[in-house]
């Protein structure tokens, strides 16, 4: 026998359904232009069949089973990558750019200026070694040179400092990111304790570890417990647990300590920041990746693939120790302006540095020190020495580009500067590439898990359809059970 | 299978897409307003790094021809003053001429000795000569006259022990190099004989050293002469002149040629440092009659010295002496003297010209490479263009071209507002 109010049950449970699936389209078509949302879909399965002795089974309406999300879990591994890749391309480039804005060439007004007027202020002296104004003229683009190479030497310094201070800003971002994560693990396992998943959730937590990504290169790994529903998710940095689930292992930020580089070039007083684990475990830093490890590059390194800063600070230190030693060298041998005694440097010659050149107390006082002579007396036509100075500009001198050729001071600042050109150049076509991959496999992304409206307009007509069918359904059902209980067996009356 | 394409992902890509031809229409706008193609190093490294090295190249270019310019001044100067000098030789061997037939009556004599005390005061002024300020025949010590009034050279304050080194030399290319200056020794007559190829290397210990100077006079009778040497620990000798003593100047002045008029002698001998060896050197007033001077080399040093060899000659009859002896000679009456003087004046006319003769094939010299440095400097300005310079008429077309395609890509924009399905609903 079949129950009278069987039929209701069916209507009800497809009228629930479709109402269920509006509300969700409700919910997409409102989060549609939300960050990191994933389309939502009701799964549904026929409902658990009752058996009709004799004749087989019979259907029992419709059950929700889960609200699911639709996402590509593969996609999002790929995006990561790439992202960690293009944080630290496009941290490299814009570091990369600022150097490119200090050397200030192809200008009129850089070093490469600056060192061309010193050089012909000392070819035109050669005519008049006794004139006041030459000497004034030669003493007066020494120090403009000086001063170029100091004040290029302190803007490194402060890319420097500038990069180490994001550095650390980056660091308590990812800390920062790193607790809402832990935060959201624990909302999300707790939630989904019982039963279904929690998709809003889930796409918090997938937008933080997408931002994460960008930012230092991470590797998200999923521990299964058996018999529960839900995943724990730990976050990996350099396999160190940054987030295990709920915890976290935060990286601290050390006082700060003298640069890396210190040992290798002069850097005085300067000072960096390191990192270690918050439970005092050594970090990595040259496999960080992502921005943060973009920035350390650019901080730290001195040589390898990823010259940072420290690099041409090291190329101008050495430059201006070569150069100091060279010009002294060859100053010292000649003769002031009516000087019977010779050995006067030019440059302070403990300014050995691109920070600390400048010109000696000697020269800056009085300019007839400048040794134009080359006998003792230092006549006023005498400028035999002068020729041995201005051949340092003109056939160079051992450089520390590379030991054992002559290299001519202009020489070595132009391959200096189209070293760097190249080195921003490749980072920022890097950068390029990898955001246009990276936007790419977010196309992708977003192809499987973006809202598309028309799709949600039919679906909503869809359900709305299906709802009215399953009112018609109770409608036809309450007509049928009217027609049995007021109708029925009133003949004759 | 197609794509699923969402609303939001049209739009980004538009964006995406429009944002690329806004940076390709900056790229060249840039381009046109700067008319530089260049503007940090990573848009073209190589390039960069061609800019540098040309606009380096074209400041050292003008250098050096300002250089050039300023050498062939100089040379300018001093051959006119060199012409000056031709002139006046050419007069005095007139009047050495008319000198010689010996016809000359007491009144001749006083004009003609007047007159010669007219161009010997000229010559003095043309010794001195300067050129902004300079005495261009001084050598280094160009602040300073070459000679007195009398035409005695100005030996307190000129030093012509070194004069033949002091090559005034300006550099006009890479290892190019040119002597500007004439010295006073080389047109006017030296005073002074060098000991040529003499060597000496003193050991470096230091401690004075007795040194023996052999000076052999024309008649070839040696004198010796001790110098001593202090020696310090550096390499560098200060110039170690020795005035020469009563003694030796009286025994000098009985062997040099027997003219009377020069007298006395001032001259000085010594030893010159040139870095980590001495040269003997006798310099002044009547030392061109000295046959040689140098080390004696059977003394026992105590080191090894091999030294002695002829003292080299100059221009042998410094103007100004010849021109006091003609004189003289003129007014004694001396007519087979002042022939004889005929021949000397003509060596120096053939010695002036061909100093002049060297300043013009330099002067030619400057004035082609002058003609050459503009040359270069044009060539890499038009090579630096070339690198740095937008090509107005291609970024003129890629901006076209690139400006249609942001508006048409801003035209197909618009038709992203696509009607929906909502449209469609009611």
């Amino acid at each position: 026998m079949r129950s009278t109010f069987f039929g209701f049950n069916i209507a009800r449970s497809g009228l629930f359904a479709s109402q269920r699936s509006l509300d969700i389209i409700g919910h997409n078509i409102s989060n549609s232009e939300t960050k990191g949302y994933s389309r939502q879909r009701l799964e549904q399965t026929a409902g658990r069949h009752l058996q009709v002795p004799g004749k087989g089974y019979i259907g029992t309406g419709v059950e929700m089973t889960t609200i699911s999300q639709i996402r590509d879990v593969f996609l999002d591994q790929k995006f990561r990558q790439e992202s960690t890749s293009f944080g630290e391309w496009e941290q490299r480039a814009m570091s990369l750019n600022q150097m490119q804005a200090i050397m200030n060439e192809p200008s009129e007004n850089a070093i490469r200026d600056v060192m061309d007027k010193f050089s012909s202020s000392l070819k035109k002296f050669q005519e008049e070694v006794s004139n006041p104004t030459m000497r004034t003229t030669v003493r007066q683009n020494a120090i403009a040179f000086t001063n170029t190479l100091n004040h290029m030497y302190g803007q490194m310094e402060k890319l420097i400092k500038d990069t180490d201070f994001e550095v650390q800003s980056t660091v308590d971002t990812i800390n920062g990111y790193a607790e809402q994560i832990a935060s959201l693990n624990k909302q999300i396992y707790q939630s989904e304790i019982g039963n279904g998943k929690a998709n809003d959730l889930r796409d918090k937590r997938n937008l933080l570890i997408d931002e994460l990504s960008k930012m230092i290169n991470i590797e998200v790994v999923e521990v299964n417990t058996p018999g529960i529903n839900s995943n724990k998710v730990n976050i990996l940095v350099n396999g160190n647990p940054l987030v295990s689930h709920d915890t976290t292992d935060l990286i601290v930020k050390m006082d700060p300590e003298d640069h890396p580089a210190k040992a290798a070039t002069d850097m005085n007083g300067l000072k960096v920041t390191n990192l270690r684990w918050s439970t005092g475990a050594k970090i990595n830093q040259e496999a960080l990746g992502g921005e943060l490890g973009g920035l350390i590059d650019i901080r730290d390194n001195i040589s390898g693939d990823k010259k940072g800063v420290p690099y041409y600070m090291d190329q101008i230190n050495k430059f201006a120790n070569a150069f100091v030693t060279k010009f002294n060298e060859s100053h010292r041998k000649g003769y002031g302006l009516g000087k019977n005694t010779n050995g006067v440097d030019f440059f302070d010659p403990t300014g050995l540095s691109a920070r600390s050149i400048k010109i000696s107390d000697a020269i800056d006082k009085d300019v007839n020190l400048i040794a134009a002579a080359g006998l003792p007396g230092g006549a006023s036509s005498d400028n035999q020495n002068l020729m041995e100075l201005n051949n340092l500009f003109d056939k160079g001198f051992e450089l520390p580009l590379g030991s054992g050729v002559n290299l001519k001071p202009k020489e070595f600042m132009n391959s200096m500067i189209s070293n760097l050109g190249v080195d921003a150049q490749a980072a920022i076509r890097l950068g390029e590439n990898q955001g246009y991959l990276l936007d790419e496999i977010d196309g992708q992304r977003m192809s499987i898990s973006g809202v598309h409206l028309d799709e949600e307009m039919s679906n909503m007509v869809k359900f709305q359809h299906a709802y009215n069918a399953s009112a018609r359904m109770i409608t036809t059902m309450d007509e049928m059970i009217d027609v049995i209980i007021n109708r029925m067996g009133r003949v004759g009356l | 299978m197609s794509m699923r394409i969402t609303n939001s992902m049209m739009i980004r890509r538009t964006m995406y897409d429009q944002n690329t031809n806004l940076n390709s229409v900056n790229k060249y706008l840039h381009q046109l307003t700067s008319l530089k193609k260049i503007h940090k190093p990573s848009d073209d490294p190589v390039g960069t790094s061609r800019i540098l090295k040309f606009e380096s190249e074209i400041t050292d270019t003008v250098s050096f021809k300002e250089s050039a310019t300023a050498a062939y001044s100089f040379m300018d100067k001093t051959e006119g003053s060199l012409r000056e000098i031709s002139d006046v030789l050419k007069k005095l061997k007139e009047l050495a001429v008319q000198g010689a037939t010996g016809t000359l009556t007491a009144e001749d004599k006083q004009k003609v000795s007047n007159e010669i005390d007219q161009m010997k005061s000229h010559l003095v002024q043309v010794a001195n000569d300067t050129y902004m300020g300079l005495h261009i025949f001084s050598g280094f010590t160009s602040d300073k006259p070459l000679v007195n009034s009398d035409g005695s050279y100005n030996l307190k304050e000129v030093n012509m022990g070194t004069m033949e080194a002091q090559d005034v030399d300006y550099k006009l290319g890479v290892s190019q190099n040119i002597t500007v200056n004439v010295t006073g020794q080389d047109v006017f007559g030296t005073q002074r004989g060098e000991v040529k190829g003499g060597v000496i290397t003193l050991p470096l210990t230091a401690g004075a050293i007795n040194l023996p100077i052999v000076v052999t006079d024309n008649l070839g009778v040696p004198k010796t002469i001790t110098a001593t040497i202090t020696a310090t620990a550096t390499p560098q000798y200060p110039a170690n002149m020795f005035e020469l003593t009563r003694d030796l100047n009286k025994s000098l002045k009985t062997v040099i040629d027997g003219d009377p008029t020069l007298e006395p002698y001032q001259g000085r001998l010594g030893i010159v440092a040139d870095g980590n060896t001495l040269k003997v050197v006798a310099e002044g007033l009547g030392m061109d009659n000295l046959k040689s001077v140098g080390v004696n080399t059977t003394a026992d040093l105590g080191f090894p010295a091999n030294v002695t060899s002829d003292i080299q000659q100059g221009n042998p009859k410094p103007i100004f002496k010849m021109m006091d002896q003609l004189k003289n000679r003129l007014n004694e009456g001396d007519s087979e003297g002042v022939s004889k003087l005929i021949k000397d004046i003509d060596d120096n006319i053939t010695n002036i010209l061909q100093v002049r003769g060297q300043v013009g094939a330099k002067m030619n010299n400057m004035e082609t490479m002058e003609a050459r440095m503009e040359d270069i400097k044009l060539n890499v300005t038009s090579l630096l263009s070339l690198v740095q310079d937008t090509d107005v008429a291609e970024a003129q077309m890629k901006l076209s071209t690139y400006e249609s395609v942001y508006k048409s890509s801003l035209a197909v924009s618009a038709r992203l507002i696509q009607p929906t399905l909502i449209d469609f609903l009611r």
